[in-house]
C-alpha cells in the first residue's frame, strides 16, 4: 500500500473557520458549548455548540457562497475553500474524489414539508458540495452514525490504495437541529450542563455543529508531515443504541489496526483521542477497552468538551487535532474532566502538557447500530 | 484459533443473492416468497414475518427500513453457518433515502401535535445504519462495514472497495447490497459472498453485482 | 387498581409494540425487565414517555425508572398513588 499523507485540513466550527483558530481557542480553554434555554419547539434547556449566524454570513461573504446554498451546505463549502487556500490542488481534476460523512444532511429541511425534496436527500447534498468544485467524480456518502468521519478517512485510504484517485478531500459535517436535539433529549443522553467526558460527575452528551475536512494523498511531498496507517470498522453485535459493556468492538478495530502495522508495538501510541462524548456507557466502555491493551498510563482526551458532538463530523474535526498535537508536541486538555469516573483508571488529560517526540496516535469512535471504528495518525520525521 | 478459509482454488464468490421486485423475492433468480397482499407495510411485513416462523419479537420494534431488511436477511440466509469467524464477516449496504422514511415519521409526531412528544423507540431508527446493526446482532456480523447512501448502487466503488478487504485478509465473508424503503416502496437487492471453491459461482465483482442490481430496476 | 393494571396491559402492548401479545398474556407480578419479554432501556424510556402522556407522571431519570418498573403491579401503585 501506498503511503497515505495530509496535504490540508480545515475546522469551521464555533470556535473558529480555520484549524489555526480553532486551535488557538483550545489553548486558551474555550469551548463553543453555551447553554440555551427552552422554547415552545423545544420545551428542555440544553447545553450545546452552535455556529453563530454572524459566521454564517462571513463564511459566506469570505467565501462567495451564494443564498441558493443551505446552512450545512455553506459551512462544507466554507471549510473546503478554506483547507485548500494554501495549496496548488486543482479539486476539479479527475484525480481527486470527495467523501462526505454525515449522518443527517440537511434535516432542517424536514419543516418544509415536501418542498425541495431533492434537499434531503444526502447524495443531492453531497454532490452539490462536489459539483460546487467542479468535480465530476460521483461523491462517497458515509452515513454510519457517530463513527462516519473516522470511518470516511478509513475509506478515503483506502481508496487511494486502489489508485483510482491520487487525492481525496475527505468532509464531514452535521448541524445541531430540533431533530437531534429532541431526539438524544428523549433518549435521556443529554447532559443539561456542559459535558464532562470519563468524570465522575458525567451526565451525558452536549451536541455541535461543524463542518471538517482533510484532504488525503498519495503525494508525500506536503507542508502536514503525517501519515495514516491502520483503520477498522466492526460491529459489537449486541444493541441498537448502547454499546457494548465489555468494549468487544472496540478492542476489535484497535486489534485490527494495530496489526496492519507491521511490526507495530502498542507501546508506541504516544497518545488517545478517544470518543468520550460524556455518556456513562460510552466512556466506561472506552476505557475497558483501552485497558485491555494496557494503555492505562497512555493520555488520552476527548475533545467534545470544547465542540459538543458533532456527530458526522466529529470523526474528522477530532483526528486533525489529534495530528495536530503529534505536530505540535501538545497534548490538549480533555476538557470538563476533573476526576477519575471509570471502573479501569485511565490517564485522562486535565491540562495541556506539552510533550517532546510525540510520534503515534490512535483515534477511536463508537456509534449507534453498534458500530466502532479507529485508525492510527504518524508524525514523519524525514523532513 | 479459528480455522482460515482461504485455501488455493478459492474465489471470493457470490454464492446466494436476493432481490425484491413485483411484490416477490426472488433467491438467486427463482422466485421463492410472494409478498401477501395488506393495507400498509406493517401489515404485509406482520404476515410475511409470521410465514418465516422465526421466533423474534423484536421485530415489531423495528421501523420499515429494519422490517426490510431483517426479512430480506432472513430469506437470504435461512439457517446458513458463516465459514469463519464473527470479525471477519462484513457488511455493506447502500440505498437511496437513508432513513428518511422514519425521520419524516418521527419529525411530524414529535414537532406535528400541538405538544412536543419525542419516542425514543423511534429516534433510534434515524439512522441508516440501525438496520445494519439489526442484523448484525441477528446473524452475529462483527466485521468491517459502512454505509454508503447514493442515487444508485455504485457498483463500481462497492465492489472494489470489498475486493480491497478481502484481499486485505480483513474480511473472509460479506453481505453486500441494497436495501431502500421510502414512500412505502421497499427496494432489496442482497449478495451473500463467500470463499467458495464452485466453479460455477459468480465471482464478486463490478459486473455480476450490475447484473443482479439491474434485475431490481428493470 | 386492577381496573388500572388492565389498562396498563393495553397500553404497554401498544407503545412497546409487543405486536403477538394480548394482556391476558402479561404477568401483572413478573419482574418486566430480565423476563423472557426481553425488554431493554429502551423500551424502559418509552414507559417514561407513556407515563407522561396517559397519565401525567413524570419520571426524571432511569435511576427512578428501575424502581418504579420492577412489575406491571408497581407501576400501576405508582400511577395510583401520583394520579394528577
Amino acid at each position: 500500500m501506498n503511503t497515505i499523507s495530509i496535504v490540508a485540513d480545515n475546522i469551521f466550527s464555533p470556535l473558529g473557520g480555520s484549524t489555526a483558530s480553532n486551535i488557538e481557542a483550545i489553548l486558551k480553554g474555550d469551548s463553543g458549548i453555551k447553554r440555551h434555554a427552552a422554547t415552545d419547539k423545544l420545551p428542555f434547556d440544553y447545553c450545546g455548540a452552535k455556529i453563530s449566524d454572524d459566521q454564517f454570513a462571513k463564511a459566506s461573504e469570505d467565501h462567495k457562497i451564494d443564498s441558493s446554498y443551505t446552512c450545512l451546505e455553506s459551512m462544507c463549502i466554507a471549510s473546503i475553500s478554506q483547507a485548500i487556500n494554501e495549496t496548488a490542488l486543482d479539486l476539479s481534476s479527475s484525480e481527486v474524489g470527495f467523501i462526505i460523512s454525515t449522518t443527517k444532511g440537511n434535516i432542517d429541511l424536514l419543516k418544509e414539508n415536501d418542498k425541495n425534496i431533492k434537499g434531503k436527500y444526502l447524495y443531492h447534498f453531497a454532490s452539490r458540495i462536489s459539483k460546487h468544485f467542479n468535480n465530476a467524480n460521483k461523491p462517497v456518502v458515509i452515513s454510519n452514525a457517530c463513527i462516519s468521519g473516522v470511518l470516511a478517512i478509513i475509506t478515503a485510504k483506502r481508496l487511494l490504495s486502489i489508485g483510482d484517485y491520487k487525492h481525496i478531500v475527505v468532509l464531514g459535517a452535521d448541524l445541531i437541529s430540533d431533530f437531534t436535539l429532541s431526539g438524544f433529549y428523549a433518549l435521556k443522553a443529554m447532559s443539561p450542563d456542559p459535558c464532562k467526558p470519563f468524570d465522575k460527575n458525567r451526565t451525558g452528551i452536549n451536541l455541535g455543529e461543524a463542518a471538517s475536512c482533510i484532504i488525503l494523498s498519495t503525494e508525500t511531498k506536503s507542508e502536514l508531515p503525517i501519515q495514516v496507517h491502520g483503520g477498522a470498522s466492526s460491529n459489537d453485535a449486541n444493541h441498537i443504541s448502547g454499546p457494548s459493556r465489555t468494549g468487544a468492538g472496540m478492542i476489535s478495530v484497535i486489534k485490527s489496526s494495530f496489526g496492519q502495522v507491521e511490526g507495530f508495538q502498542k507501546d508506541k501510541i504516544d497518545f488517545i483521542s478517544a470518543h468520550g462524548t460524556g455518556t456513562l456507557y460510552n466512556d466506561e466502555m472506552e476505557a475497558k477497552a483501552i485497558s485491555n491493551f494496557d494503555l492505562n498510563r497512555t493520555p488520552i482526551n476527548s475533545f467534545k468538551g470544547y465542540f459538543g458532538h458533532t456527530l458526522g463530523a466529529a470523526g474528522i474535526l477530532e483526528s486533525i487535532l489529534t495530528y495536530h498535537s503529534l505536530l505540535r508536541n501538545t497534548l490538549f486538555a480533555s476538557k470538563g474532566f476533573s476526576e477519575s469516573g471509570t471502573s479501569e483508571e485511565i490517564n485522562v488529560l486535565s491540562k495541556h502538557v506539552e510533550k517532546e517526540n510525540l510520534n503515534w496516535a490512535l483515534k477511536t469512535a463508537s456509534g449507534f447500530g453498534g458500530c466502532n471504528a479507529a485508525i492510527l495518525f504518524k508524525k514523519r520525521n524525514d523532513v | 484459533m479459528q480455522r482460515s478459509c482461504l485455501k488455493k482454488g478459492m474465489m471470493f464468490s457470490i454464492t446466494k443473492h436476493i432481490t425484491l421486485r413485483d411484490g416477490s423475492f426472488f433467491l438467486n433468480n427463482e422466485k421463492a416468497t410472494k409478498i401477501e397482499e395488506g393495507a400498509n407495510f406493517k401489515e404485509i411485513s406482520k404476515k410475511l414475518y409470521q410465514s418465516l416462523e422465526v421466533d423474534y419479537p423484536k421485530f415489531y420494534k423495528m421501523d420499515n427500513l429494519s422490517k426490510t431488511a431483517f426479512l430480506s436477511s432472513e430469506l437470504l440466509l435461512g439457517a446458513h453457518t458463516f465459514n469463519c469467524e464473527e470479525e471477519k464477516i462484513g457488511l455493506f449496504i447502500s440505498n437511496k433515502a437513508s432513513s428518511l422514511e422514519t425521520d419524516e415519521a418521527y419529525y411530524s409526531k414529535t414537532f406535528g401535535e400541538d405538544e412536543f412528544q419525542a419516542n425514543p423507540a423511534l429516534f433510534v431508527y434515524t439512522l441508516p445504519n440501525i438496520m445494519m446493526g439489526e442484523l448484525c446482532i441477528r446473524h452475529k456480523i462483527k466485521g468491517e462495514q459502512s454505509m454508503w447512501v447514493s442515487d444508485n448502487l455504485d457498483a463500481t466503488f462497492v465492489s472494489k472497495y470489498v475486493n480491497l478487504l478481502y484481499s486485505e485478509k480483513l474480511i473472509e465473508s460479506a453481505i453486500v447490497g441494497w436495501i431502500d424503503f421510502y414512500k412505502d416502496e421497499p427496494e432489496v437487492m442482497l449478495c451473500l459472498v463467500e470463499n467458495n471453491t464452485d466453479n460455477q459461482a459468480i465471482a464478486f465483482n463490478e459486473k455480476n453485482l450490475i447484473n443482479i442490481y439491474q434485475r431490481l430496476k428493470s | 387498581m386492577e381496573e388500572i393494571i388492565e389498562k396498563l396491559k393495553i397500553q404497554l402492548i401498544d407503545q412497546l409494540n409487543l405486536e403477538d401479545l394480548e394482556p391476558s398474556d402479561l404477568d401483572s407480578d413478573e419482574p418486566l425487565f430480565g423476563s423472557k419479554l426481553g425488554l431493554d432501556s429502551i423500551d424502559a424510556l418509552e414507559i417514561i414517555v407513556l407515563l407522561e402522556r396517559e397519565h401525567g407522571i413524570k419520571v426524571l431519570n432511569q435511576e427512578d425508572g428501575k424502581k418504579i418498573f420492577k412489575s406491571i403491579r408497581s407501576i400501576a401503585e405508582h400511577i395510583s398513588a401520583h394520579k394528577v
